[in-house]
């Protein structure tokens, strides 16, 4: 456990103390950078419930500020600072960076079919944010870099939000019916579970989704909306992965809880995908169809468009497990059947 | 089959080659007459259809032929345009989708112009649903404005013009910046606990405050890294008394009042001084980096707080009693914090302790100045009820 330095006898205009300095890199000065001395010691347990920052002198008098104090492994990931420094910098505008000129007139069924995804997508991203946000305002300062990446998250999730909706309303197609949603995930009570779900599942479906936006985009913003948006959910992905490797290398004990995590979602999208409902990351039917008749070029295609989502189907289902191989969680032999069945096209490989 | 085709779907089926018995075998297996009729005008071959409709077995991978998203009972034909500052939030505000209601009906993620499901319906927990509550008219351009206005610590300054020679302004800037490291990572704590409470229906508050708490932490960020940055560490940690007002709101409108009008003033004023202030020129551009992002959290406190004031006038006496309380909790830090004054007077004195002292008493009134216009311009008078700490700064 990393002791809080007691606080001296300060006087500025007297004392010196002895120094230490850190060094920049090519991207400038890093939080990685910055992590010099005792400031780059995160401690593995915090009693910090103050708002000290990590490294800072204690104050005995300074009073509480969060009620729960998670232990190093049950939040942290060793990319965290790496991913908020790339996120802060590629920041990008939805409204200025997107080609939205590019947007022409579509058939209806195609127009409506894209409105469909980008609604049930804006609808989603969101919750993205909210959960994520609610650990922000938990989590101790002395871990604070996972904090900041979870602030970049919910930043690049409003932008998500914002771009899908823009997307239904430039083109006359509009709004289109909401169905289940993601309001599920703002159920979850723990971080690994949050993890779990949130970065690792449900942004991994749909980062894979967003990778292959080049076959469905019928324009140059919406290829651009989804590539731009899938750079920002994989630093989400590599968040999750990094946790939940952190978290099982340090406690491996911990593996049949996270295994009880993904089965509880894999069993919910299963029922969700074959009970017709738009289920909570696009696997399902309501948002299978305009996919196949974007991906067939419309409804009179809409066959070979299905050919074309099982394909995805299976390069979502086989990236999901090679994450969890990452993660040191063999899942192979343990996914629910269902899931599997509706993922997985085994004529396909 | 038993199942009567009305003439309508019959004549589609002959005009676009459908067999009777397809059509017969569709309806018998569920599929709606509106699919299938969307699924003829669209070109849809009987042929292609027959595994679609459920007669021939589905390939893996499939879904029956549904097409309800054909029928969605929305407003079509409105077509928002990129503006001068590129397509917007504001801009997309158009037709039905710009109208904001009063109160939002919907418990779940349905989006504002969407019209959820009843059948496949899941609840959130979301607990603000007045606008009175939450709304702010700049708050989709504020969004917009926060974005455009990106930029990242780690580059934004030329970190190696950004340590001064003298060892005491370096000290000093070590400690100024641990309390400003600290303060703006509780002020987004602060904020985004915010999120999951807002309801889908107000979703230009809902980016506004993600962006803002992004920028407040990357205002906690960038002091960090000027603390450390200076060689000697971080410094003291503050007395917290403020910070606990923070995470402890218990209605939106106190988070706002604590954060985007009491706090964001104070630091407001406070890097109004950067030049006066700051040990090198890189530092004064770091604070100006960050005013620039004040000015957007104060302009949504101040509308916000006007808004809400104008909507529910019978609470001005609770909101003004929000900034009693954060203003006694702010002087008492700032009357215990020794560490966080002598580093402001060492700055601004540049190591003389008289120069600091009267720089500081000059700041420090016009803190309480700025602070009070700024609750005049959402409908609270200051003037008188102030706390006695900040009258002290006034007369000084």
């Amino acid at each position: 456990m990393v002791q809080a330095p007691d606080r001296p006898e300060l006087d500025l205009f007297r004392d010196s103390l002895d120094t230490i300095f850190p060094e920049l890199s090519k991207k400038g000065l890093t939080l990685e950078g910055i992590q010099v001395g005792p400031y780059g010691e995160v401690p593995e347990y915090s009693s910090n419930y103050t708002s000290r920052p990590r490294g800072a002198l204690v104050r005995p008098e300074a009073i509480a500020t969060t009620s729960q104090q998670p232990t190093k492994r049950e939040v942290w990931s060793e990319s965290c600072a790496m991913l908020y420094e790339e996120a802060v910098a590629r920041q990008w505008s939805s409204a200025t960076d997107i080609p939205w000129e590019t947007v022409k007139d579509l058939p209806d069924d195609m127009e409506t079919a894209m409105c469909q995804v980008c609604s049930f997508l804006t609808q989603i991203e969101y919750i993205a944010a909210e959960v994520p946000g609610r650990w922000v305002a938990r989590l101790s300062p002395d871990y604070f870099e996972v904090a900041a990446f979870l602030q970049s998250q919910a930043m690049d999730e409003s932008r998500h939000m914002d771009v899908f909706r823009k997307r239904v309303l430039v083109n006359g197609g509009g709004m289109q019916p909401a169905r289940a949603g993601a309001s599920g995930v703002l159920a979850v009570q723990d971080f690994t579970e949050m993890t779990t779900l949130v970065h690792v599942l449900g942004e991994g479906l749909v980062q894979t989704l967003f990778r292959t936006g080049e076959l469905f985009a019928q324009n140059e913003a919406e290829k651009k909306m989804f590539r731009l948006a899938a750079q920002d959910e994989s630093r989400h992905v590599a968040f999750g992965v990094t946790h939940l490797k952190y978290l099982l290398d340090s406690e491996p004990e911990r593996a049949e809880q996270v295994h009880g995590y993904f089965d509880r979602m894999e069993e919910s999208l299963a029922v969700a995908a074959v009970s017709g409902s738009q289920g909570e990351i696009a696997v399902a039917a309501t948002t299978s169809e305009p996919l196949a008749v974007l991906l067939g070029g419309g409804i009179r295609n809409v066959d070979e468009g299905y050919a074309k989502l099982r394909l995805i189907r299976n390069r979502q289902y086989r990236e999901y497990l090679h994450r969890l191989d990452v993660v040191g969680l063999n899942r192979r032999a343990r996914v629910n059947p269902l899931f599997t069945q509706v993922m997985e096209t085994a004529d396909i490989e | 089959m038993g199942t009567a085709l009305s003439p309508e779907l019959d004549a589609l089926g002959r005009e676009h080659g459908w067999p009777v018995e397809l059509i017969e075998g569709a309806l018998a297996n569920g599929v709606k007459e509106r699919t299938l009729k969307h699924a003829m005008r669209a070109g849809l071959s009987g042929e292609k259809a027959r595994q679609l409709v459920g007669v021939e077995p589905l390939p893996a991978g499939w879904a029956t032929l549904h097409l309800d998203w054909m029928d969605t009972p929305n407003e079509t034909g409105v077509r928002a345009r990129p503006g001068p500052n590129g397509l917007t939030l504001e801009a997309i505000n158009v037709g039905s989708y710009g109208v904001v209601p009063d109160r939002w009906m919907y418990d779940n993620d349905t989006p504002r112009g969407s019209v959820p499901a009843n059948e496949d319906y899941v609840a959130g927990s979301y607990t603000i649903y007045d606008k009175a509550d939450c709304w702010a008219d700049c708050a989709g351009r504020l969004y917009e404005e926060g974005i455009q206005a990106r930029w990242a610590p780690a580059s934004a300054v030329d970190w190696n013009a950004c340590r001064s020679t003298d060892p005491a302004l370096e000290r000093a800037m070590s400690q100024f910046a641990t309390n400003l490291s600290e303060l703006n990572y509780v002020l987004c704590q602060g904020i985004a606990r915010w999120y999951e409470e807002i309801s889908y229906g107000y979703h230009e508050v809902k980016a506004y405050i993600a962006s803002q708490g992004f920028e407040l932490m990357r205002h906690s960020e960038a002091f960090r890294k000027r603390a450390i940055w200076s060689g000697f560490g971080m410094g003291v940690q503050s007395p917290g008394n403020f910070n606990r007002e923070l995470v402890g709101a218990m209605r939106f409108q106190g988070a706002v009042a604590q954060i985007n009008v009491l706090a964001a003033s104070f630091l407001a004023t406070l890097y109004d001084h950067a030049d006066v202030l700051a040990p090198t020129p890189e530092d004064a551009k770091l604070m100006r980096l960050c005013r620039a992002d004040l000015e957007r959290h104060m302009e949504f406190g101040v509308d916000h707080l006007r808004f809400h004031l104008d909507r529910k006038p019978e609470e001005l006496p609770r909101v003004t009693l929000l900034f009693d309380i954060g203003e006694s909790r702010w002087a008492r830090d700032f009357s215990k914090d020794a560490e966080f004054k002598e580093s402001l007077v060492m700055l601004l004195g540049k190591g003389d302790r008289e120069v600091g002292l009267r720089e500081l008493g000059a700041m420090r009134r016009q803190q309480v100045l700025d602070y009070q216009e700024r609750l005049r311009q959402i409908g609270i008078d200051k003037t008188v009820r102030i706390n006695p700490l900040f009258r002290e700064w006034l007369e000084a």
